[in-house]
């Protein structure tokens, strides 16, 4: 799992929060929790040092797409249908600073890095100020994320994530 | 004496003083600056356009493959292939200075270190240094060997990143195609001088590999930001921010492992920048082969100024009462290039230089002047940095007024480059480099003897240009990264001899004093080129900073006298060498002559002013604003 965003947004840093978030809880040996907002490019290339590490992804960060406000969504991973041309632009704002999910996602899929199965939940945001909390809204979709997959990716008893 | 328009004179042992003259910093004498490209009134040019069809307005909005964002508003004379207006417009605000104001100097390194999302360490390390100089702290020399390594290996990642992923496709053989077929027939059939180095046979083969996200020189490049990048994280913690840089040098713990680990990554660089050097060589003179007139492509008078950086650890010791000796013991020598010629390499003179105007800024003006003279007594403008207050006011862009969010820095009151090359040109010219075994300023050139590699040792020289163009700033950024990694090798091999010497401490101890004014200035550098700090404390506060960043100087508006800033200038001399067909303009000579200055221009940030938000989207490199 791995969350993406800057630091000290609010609601634009769920991506982090919930990295924090999950760190705390226990997870089974195969799975890692990696903050991943250090910047697509430097991603990409620690993905391609070992190619199949990982058969699954599940990256989560807040993405403005005019839902409402709070609203998570998943879905799985389809590239979207962009010209050389774009895809040269996402990385030249990459590697001049630019992170954002789908910016990763994009130049990751671009350079064949992703996993085969990969999941994307993004938030619609609520607050966009800056600061070191998320609002109300979304600090309880953090909660209700992580309970989430902690049930998705636990064994049959419910206890502990398999 | 090394001003012509401001009112200091020196006396004969070298002091300054202010002329007696009324105002003597008033505006309403035009100074003395090297001749520019014809500009026209407002009026004359919408005149034009109403009366012409073949004078078009092309507006590059925003201009791509930059960090940040900028604009660039043209008007194009299709008959005559020339561009008769060129404006530079920053978009976005930034707002570091006044976040910084109120609060403790230590916060600036992590503060302003957010005004760039390449170069953050450069801001950082700025701040440390403008912070020592205010506080009265000097680093133990491990610390300043270190900082200035983390900034080398900044640099090798920053460089890299222009000549083959910002800059470098403008050349490449998709784009070449596209707007001068004809070049690429030519190139197609013309050997590569350096193959024996890069090993391209012809001059297309290179461009071949320029190609963006196929090409192996792109790609190559993006493996050695990541080369440069692991260096880079094992001083530094972690990039672009690093979390290691303090006022009185460094809080890494290193060991000889650690040497180690960054030798292998920077030796690296070595035969790489043989490479690159060849490639760049190949492609300028290709260029100015086929068609001489690309000599005029971002052309702009040779004004560069350079603060120098990479102290002497033996000669810094963070005062400005002892800056010019320091600065003249760098390992980049500071300076200032007035039409081709260095005219100083002093850092009081080359701050003392130093105004900021923002009469065609989104900015209001400030009242008074709180410093006449700086710390050493020398004459201060009203418009110095240390005098200057940043006061947003946004409002709609209007080309006879205000029309962008950067400022007019001039030196002497004239428009500079603060471009990357003036740091191997005052270099080369100044002949002051601490004794060496790789790098030799001759007078005229830079000798720069690169160890042997996979490929055998070779001497490189780069040659004070007899124009200054966009192919030339190429071309120097080309050279920089063999520089900078020579200039890594020597700190390496001086860190070595302190850690044999047992000399291990790498920072001062240090408090903030509590009362009493103190100014401070960091003199430094960025991957694209010059970088100052200024700060003012009062009782242990920052009461006054502000940034002035390579696109800074560079994206600069018209000033006070109508000088238009070096995007303008350069685009403005630009020709029209483009081939395309009707109605498939794409204006690839502007555009080469805009990114040929690696522009890095404002992220956005969450800027509160009384209004309200100004903006609130945060993304990237706020270098330029």
């Amino acid at each position: 799992m791995g969350g993406v965003g800057y630091s000290l947004l609010r609601d634009m840093s769920f991506g982090p929060l919930l990295v924090e978030r999950l760190r705390g809880e226990a997870w089974p040996d195969q799975v890692e929790i990696q903050d991943l907002s250090y910047g697509p490019v430097a991603v990409v290339q620690w993905l391609q040092d070992e190619p199949g590490r990982f058969q699954r992804a599940i990256m989560i960060g807040a993405v403005e797409r005019g839902r409402a406000p709070g609203t998570l969504t998943r879905y799985e991973w389809e590239p979207p249908r962009l010209s050389a041309d774009e895809i040269q632009g996402r990385v030249s704002e990459a590697v001049t600073g630019v992170i954002g999910l789908e910016n990763l996602l994009i130049i990751a899929d671009y350079f064949g890095a992703l996993p085969a199965q990969t999941s994307v939940i993004e938030l619609e945001p609520v607050d966009l100020e800056w600061g070191t909390d998320p609002s109300d809204l979304v600090a309880g979709r953090l909660g209700e994320l992580v309970h989430e997959l902690r049930r998705e990716l636990s064994g049959p008893d419910g206890s502990a994530p398999a | 004496m090394c001003f012509k328009n401001l009112p200091v004179v020196f006396d004969a042992q070298g002091r300054a003083t202010l002329k007696d003259v009324p105002d003597p910093y008033g505006v309403s004498t035009a100074p003395q600056t090297s001749p520019g490209p014809e500009t026209l009134s407002r009026d004359q040019i919408e005149d034009l356009l109403a009366r012409n069809g073949h004078i078009k307005e092309k507006n590059f909005d925003p201009v791509t493959r930059v960090a940040g964002a900028l604009a660039f508003h043209t008007v194009v004379d299709l008959q005559q292939k020339k561009v008769i207006e060129g404006r530079s417009v920053a978009t976005l605000f930034r707002g570091y200075e006044i976040i910084m104001m109120g609060r403790d100097p230590r916060d600036a390194i992590y503060i302003t270190s957010r005004a760039c999302g390449v170069c953050g360490g450069v801001h950082a390390t700025c701040s440390a240094l403008a912070t020592e100089m205010a506080i009265g702290v000097r680093p133990p020399p491990l610390g300043i060997v270190l900082r200035n390594m983390l900034l080398a290996l900044e640099y090798l990642y920053d460089n890299p990143l222009h000549l083959f992923l910002l800059a470098g496709p403008d050349y490449s053989e998709s784009i070449v195609r596209q707007t001068n077929p004809e070049l690429l027939a030519r190139a197609e059939r013309t050997p590569a001088p350096n193959a024996e180095t890069h090993g391209y046979s012809t001059v297309a083969d290179i461009m071949r590999d320029m190609n963006p996200l196929t090409g192996s020189l792109y790609l190559e490049a993006l493996h050695m930001t990541r080369v440069a990048r692991e260096a880079y994280v094992l001083i530094g913690g972690k990039y672009p921010h690093p979390q290691t840089v303090v006022p009185g040098g460094i809080s890494a713990t290193v060991n000889l492992s650690t040497f180690s680990e960054i030798y292998l990554r920077l030796q690296q660089f070595f035969d790489y920048s043989k490479r690159v050097v060849g490639i760049y060589d190949d492609i300028v003179d290709f260029f100015y082969d086929a068609d001489p007139r690309y000599k005029d492509v971002g052309r702009t008078s040779a004004n560069l100024i350079d603060c120098g950086q990479w102290d002497d650890p033996e000669a810094y010791d963070a005062t400005y009462e002892n800056c010019n000796e320091w600065g003249e013991r760098r390992w980049a020598t500071p300076g200032v290039i007035v039409d081709g010629k260095q005219v100083t390499t002093n850092l009081q003179h080359l701050n003392v230089g130093l105004e900021e105007f923002i009469d065609h800024s989104f900015y209001e003006g400030w009242e008074g002047q709180r410093f006449a003279t700086d710390p050493a007594g020398n004459p201060l403008s009203p418009h110095h940095p240390w005098n200057k207050e940043t006061k947003p006011r946004p409002q709609a862009p209007n080309w006879r007024e205000k029309y962008t969010w950067a400022t007019s820095p001039r030196w002497d009151r004239q428009a500079m480059d603060g471009e990357v090359t003036g740091r191997i040109w005052n270099t080369a010219v100044a002949q002051k480099l601490p004794e060496n075994p790789y790098i030799f300023p001759t007078g005229h050139s830079l000798k720069l003897l690169m160890p042997a590699g996979k490929l055998p040792e070779k001497e490189l020289e780069w040659h004070v240009p007899d124009v200054w163009n966009a192919l030339e700033r190429n071309r120097g950024r080309a050279y920089s990264v063999a520089y900078t990694a020579l200039v890594g090798l020597n700190l390496w091999r001086q860190g070595m001899e302190y850690m044999k010497a047992g000399k291990t401490a790498v920072s001062t101890k240090f408090e903030i004093p509590k009362k009493g004014t103190r100014l401070g200035v960091g003199f430094w550098g960025a991957g694209r080129g010059y970088l100052s700090h200024h700060l003012v404390l009062d009782d242990g506060v920052v009461t006054n900073y502000q940034i002035i960043t390579p696109s800074t100087i560079n994206a600069s508006p018209r000033d006070p006298w109508g000088t238009p800033g070096k995007y303008e200038e350069a685009v403005m001399n630009t020709p029209i060498l483009e081939q395309s067909g009707e109605g498939k303009f794409v204006g690839i000579d502007v555009l080469r002559a805009i990114r040929s200055f690696d522009p890095c221009m404002p992220c956005t940030t969450h800027i509160h002013t009384d209004q309200g938000v100004i903006t609130r989207e945060v993304n990237t490199c706020a270098c330029g604003v």
